[in-house]
């Protein structure tokens, strides 16, 4: 299941993308691919501002994911994305940092669940 | 959706998936849509497609971001016209962006129904301005074209008063024995001695359409007088006269046509003489209206330098000598004396304007010796 219990936010709301697309389903693989192919590069630019201690790249990186995930509604990778932009936005640079493997697994887990719903 | 028609979107974002998802929102607008992936690539599209009536722009973008972009569209002459909506991952710039002219804002994630309606109501504003502006423009252009219109009608209404003078002139001249390069050498002579006089040039200009019209009162003189093979009696003369009083009254009040009043005054006063012993009225010196002191003179010049049935062409020095006697007699010695001192202009003239040789053969046939007023022997 992609609903944990927990936390209220869904992994990924395919029903919010579906009706903000305009319940054209087939459109989503495709969104899902564009979504993988920028956060894949999001992912690195994250890296390397964490490893220059750059907050503000690390800002610029996060506000990126965060765009990305609201649009293809993976609402707990846009919830911790907008954590470390307004951590890195006041400068706890070290609390934007601590939040980055969170971040990832989120990532992550929002891979295989779209996967499973569109493989 | 007509006003849609034709209608043009740029999309300014760093992310393919927004970009796309907007493309695809978009589609069922109907409308043409270019991307952009900063906002330098933005401006570069604009130059390539300045009829775009709406941006969707990101504002964090590297190369260029959408904070710039807003900044040089709006002190750009063309483009800051184009309206634009901010998109944002949340509403902390959205003040900031409504200041740099941005007409509205999109928060991340898009709703297909909500950037629907806020680019249609952005759009159908920007065709709206854009015909008023076009209407603007064509409304701009009629005035300059009923003014252009207006002038050639002006211009056209003079050229016909000028052309009516002339026409005249020459009708006038049917009846007499004067030729119609006659007419025409009066008109430049008269030009050019008032124009020595020093009158102004739109004074010269009306003299060389009004002075043609000096005789046209012999319209109203009979055949057998006008035409009469001998000299006339006292009463024939007496009405023979009068063709500068008619003359006056054809072209009298005429208050609104400069060129038919001056005529009417040259036709009036032509032969009125320096001295006062001239008709109609006796008037003497500056009395008589400039026009008609500088037509006496031309006027006599002309015909003693022509060939008439009762007379041959004089040659210059003899008209010359013939003109001094009458020197403040019946000229005024001013303009006479600037008229001799630059007598090779009016020959000039007469060379120029010669008359042809059979033009009137018919009526001297029955004419014979009718001087009007003027004694050449």
């Amino acid at each position: 299941m992609c609903i944990t219990a927990a936390p209220v936010l869904p992994v990924f709301d395919a029903d919010d993308l579906l009706a903000r697309i305009g319940g054209r389903s087939e459109l989503i693989p495709r969104f899902l691919e564009l979504f993988r192919n920028g956060v894949a590069r999001q992912r690195e630019e994250l890296a390397a501002a964490v490893s220059s201690g750059d907050a503000d790249a690390v800002r610029i990186a996060a506000h990126a994911v965060k765009g990305s995930a609201a649009n293809i509604s993976a609402l707990r990778v846009h919830d911790i994305a907008a954590n470390i932009e307004k951590n890195a936005i006041e400068g706890h640079i070290n609390a934007a940092v601590t939040q980055i493997p969170d971040l990832h697994e989120e990532l992550d887990r929002f891979d295989r669940c779209s996967r499973e719903q569109f493989p | 959706m007509n006003e849609l028609d034709r209608v043009t979107i740029l999309v300014v974002d760093d992310e393919e998936l927004n970009r796309e998802m907007l493309q695809v929102m978009l589609a069922d607008l109907d409308v043409t849509v270019h991307l952009a992936c900063n906002g330098k690539d933005a401006a570069d599209q604009l130059s390539a497609h300045p009829e775009t009536d709406l941006i969707l722009l990101d504002l964090e973008m590297p190369i260029m971001d959408g904070f710039e972009l807003l900044e040089m569209l709006r002190w750009h002459a063309t483009l800051r016209d184009i309206p634009v909506i901010v998109i944002t991952a949340g509403r902390s710039e959205v003040t900031r962006t409504l200041s740099l002219g941005a007409r509205d804002f999109l928060t991340k994630p898009y709703d297909r129904e909500e950037l629907t309606l806020r680019v249609m109501n952005l759009v159908r504003t920007k065709k709206l301005t854009d015909m008023i502006s076009d209407l603007n423009n064509s409304l701009e252009m009629e005035v300059a074209r009923k003014t252009a219109d207006l002038r050639a009608a002006l211009e056209f209404s003079r050229d016909a008063e000028y052309e009516i003078t002339l026409r005249l002139g020459r009708a006038a001249e049917f009846r007499d024995l004067e030729t119609g390069m006659h007419i025409r050498r009066i008109s430049e002579m008269s030009s050019e001695l008032a124009e020595l006089a020093g009158l102004s040039a739109q004074d010269c200009e009306t003299l060389r359409y009004a002075s043609p019209l000096h005789d046209v009162g012999k319209v109203g003189i009979p055949d057998r007088i006008l035409l009469k093979p001998a000299r006339l009696d006292d009463k024939e003369m007496h009405i023979m006269r009068l063709h500068t009083t008619i003359g006056g009254m054809i072209l009298g009040e005429a208050d609104r046509y400069p060129v038919l009043q001056a005529g009417g005054i040259i036709a009036l006063q032509h032969h009125e003489k320096w001295d006062g012993s001239g008709y109609p009225d006796g008037l003497a010196g500056r009395d008589i209206h400039i026009f008609g002191r500088i037509v006496m003179i031309v006027d006599v010049f002309d015909a003693l330098m022509s060939v008439r049935p009762y007379k041959p062409a004089f040659p210059l020095e003899q008209v010359l000598a013939i003109m001094e006697k009458d020197r403040g007699v019946f000229f005024d010695p001013e303009l006479y004396d600037l008229f001799v001192a630059h007598v090779e202009k009016f020959t000039a003239i007469r060379d120029r304007l010669q008359d042809s040789s059979n033009e009137l053969e018919p009526l001297f046939e029955f004419a014979r010796l009718s001087e009007v007023g003027f004694n050449v022997t």
